[in-house]
């Protein structure tokens, strides 16, 4: 099982500055995620959600203490081998989608494939197979614009999917899409799942959650809870200002 | 080197779609070359102008025309007129070494011309062969100008303006056919090239007809010229000369070598130095304008580029996000200034070119339009301009792309 170690963290401490003000926003975090799980990381507004996932996905590097992406320890690489590591090793999946409004929805998937130096024609083929892969097979060049919420979050999946990525982190994935949509966006996770892709779903819903074989909770940017099911005391999600108080402590 | 071809490949795929900066981007590198084009291309058709109408009057001549005493001297009184005689002439020559070509100038208005049925008054000259390069009389193929042989022999030859050419033979062809110089026949030898002259004296050259000194004499008997005319070895030494002018006809004539009135002299060398002077400070003009607009272009290009990078904050996190390295980022930013701003070079050299050509095909009669000659386009100008522009899109781009990749994606990705 330690051989299967995807994320290893020790004692990871991530503080921002902000002019004389230090928030530390992640304390003394311990974690280890294996290949082939599915787990949800949950926490009030201000628990270090975000915070973790940017140091998980290596879109930031820990203030202090070991984190380890494959055996490979983060801290050492530099901005090019970063940018490798994300484009090889990591799918994304944001809130706010980030797709390229110009765009089709083909030319989004194919951009990974395009920094990962692939030549335009299996570019084209893959991103086509990906799309089919989330159920838009038939709207490949369509722009963003003319889809639905639940569809352009399917291009975003299909995007993090186009390099075959060990890990898929998503943050908060159906935070912008109505029941139905976030429905049919979870199941596409649990069917990643079950095809053998580890799955990090950041998210405050709790429904949500529970689907996951594994729960950890954060509060105060400490990790107050890691297991099978939902903790046994309430937590403090505050679903209404959910991600907008969170983004302010960064 | 693979990053920055990547970069490339998506700046060129994305390049212009559904966004509405390249295009203000691209009009504005145009317009910046266009202005910078027709300024240049104005100022040098200008000086074009002006240095020809110069040599229209001819190559750094000294006129000289006689006046009158205002001192007594040597006990005769003031007020007496000076002449100009063939002894003067004479004199000049051999008193003043450093004059070059010398002539007496013979002058008369209104004499009857008459070709055929056609009769045109013209003035009418008596000139030197020298005057074909001094006062530029340049034939036109086919004819030529009075030599020294026609001089010696006091032969009845014609050298007319193209004006007054055009007004007795309108079509006709001129050179070989006897014009009547009031009623005594003359073969026309040539006619002189159309020239813009900017300093006269008598008229414009092109509506004078003009004939040997000696045929002028032998028709109207020989008396005082009515001006003299020469050049100088060193042109630039013509300030020098003139007291020596003054000297031997105050020696001849007898008055105050110091009276200024008694010899007018026109000193076109002292023209020239100031048409140059007058162009050169134009230059200096047109080039100090044409830096500001190109400043005024270069910060407009630059707050666009500025704004457009902003703009794009989050995209750029976004692709950092997913995989990219930073010079993928840079170069789609910096190539799509590069594109923009040659791209808006060759449309701004284009249009100016149109605008120009299409002006020249204008019939306006205006007199401010022909001074302002034709203007002259000068690549080079419309490049450096382009390149200049492209330096500077390319530097706006980069400064804000350098500072949006060094942002952390994170942050870049939640950018407003």
């Amino acid at each position: 099982m330690n051989d299967d170690l995807i994320i290893r963290m020790q004692d990871v401490t991530k503080v921002y500055k902000s002019g004389s003000v230090e928030l530390e926003a992640l304390s003394g975090l311990n974690l280890s995620i294996a290949a082939g799980e599915m787990i949800s990381i949950i926490g009030a507004s201000g628990s270090g959600k975000s915070t973790l996932m940017n140091l998980m996905g290596c879109l930031d590097v820990p203030s202090r203490g070991l984190y380890e992406f494959g055996g490979r320890e983060v801290a050492k690489l530099n901005p090019e081998e970063l940018a490798d590591l994300r484009n090889r090793s990591i799918g994304f999946v944001f809130q706010a989608f980030h797709l390229l409004p110009h765009a089709t929805a083909r030319e989004n998937v194919e951009m990974p494939l395009l920094f990962a130096g692939m030549p335009a024609k299996k570019r084209r083929e893959r991103a086509l197979a990906m799309l089919g892969k989330v159920g838009l097979g038939a709207r490949a060049e369509h722009l963003p614009t003319q889809l639905s919420g639940g569809e352009m979050q399917r291009v975003a999946i299909a995007r993090a999917l186009a390099n075959g990525p060990r890990v898929i982190l998503a943050d908060e994935p159906t935070g912008n899409l109505d029941s139905r949509s976030g429905k049919g966006i979870l199941a596409l996770f649990h069917q990643l799942h079950r095809e053998g892709v580890t799955i990090i779903l950041i998210t405050h819903d709790l429904q949500l959650a529970r689907t996951c074989s594994r729960i950890v909770e954060l509060r105060d940017g400490r990790l107050v809870h890691d297991g099978a099911d939902l903790p046994p005391a309430p937590t403090e999600v505050d679903e209404d200002e959910g991600g907008f108080g969170e983004r302010a402590a960064g | 080197m693979g990053s920055t071809r990547q970069g490339f490949a998506l700046m060129w795929k994305f390049l212009g779609r559904g966004r509405s900066r390249p295009a203000s981007i691209l009009l504005a590198v145009a317009w910046g070359t266009l202005s910078m084009m027709l300024l240049m291309g104005f100022g040098e058709g200008l000086r074009r102008q002006m240095a020809m109408g110069q040599q229209g009057l001819g190559n750094d001549p000294v006129i000289l025309w006689s006046g009158a005493t205002t001192k007594q001297w040597e006990g005769l009184k003031a007020g007496r007129e000076v002449r100009f005689t063939k002894d003067d002439v004479a004199a000049l020559r051999r008193g003043v070494p450093a004059i070059d070509d010398l002539a007496g100038e013979y002058s008369r208005w209104a004499v009857d011309l008459r070709w055929g049925t056609t009769s045109v008054s013209a003035h009418l000259t008596g000139v030197m062969p020298c005057y074909e390069h001094v006062r530029t009389h340049i034939p036109r193929p086919g004819g030529r100008f009075i030599n020294d042989i026609d001089q010696a022999q006091g032969r009845r030859v014609l050298f007319l303006g193209p004006e007054l050419a055009t007004k007795l033979f309108g079509s006709a062809k001129p050179v070989g056919q006897t014009v009547f110089v009031r009623g005594v026949p003359f073969t026309v030898i040539g006619v002189m090239i159309n020239k813009q002259q900017n300093g006269m004296y008598g008229g414009p050259d092109i509506a004078k007809a003009n004939i040997p000194v000696s045929t002028f004499e032998n028709m109207f008997g020989e008396g005082q010229f009515d001006n003299i005319l020469y050049t100088v070895k060193a042109p630039a030494t013509t300030k020098d000369v003139e007291p020596q002018v003054r000297e031997v006809f105050a020696r001849r004539q007898h008055f105050d070598p110091t009276d200024e009135s008694a010899l007018h002299f026109w000193d076109t060398v002292k023209n020239r130095e100031m048409g140059d002077k007058i162009a050169r400070g134009m230059e200096v003009f047109m080039g100090v304008v044409g830096g500001m607009t190109l400043l005024v272009a270069g910060v407009g290009l630059a707050n666009m580029m500025f704004v457009m990078v902003q703009r794009r904050t989050r995209e750029i996190g976004m692709q950092m996000a997913i995989g990219a390295h930073r010079r993928a980022v840079t170069s789609q930013i910096v190539g799509e200034a590069l594109v923009l701003a040659a791209m808006g070079g060759y449309l701004g050299i284009g249009l100016s070119w149109l605008l120009v050509e299409g002006l020249m095909r204008v019939p306006v009669k205006s007199e401010a339009l022909q001074f302002l000659g034709k203007p002259t386009l000068s690549i080079p100008m419309g490049v450096i301009t382009a390149m200049a522009l492209v330096g500077i899109g390319c530097l706006a781009g980069a400064l804000p792309a350098r500072r949006a990749v060094k942002l952390n994606p994170v942050e870049a990705l939640r950018h407003e």
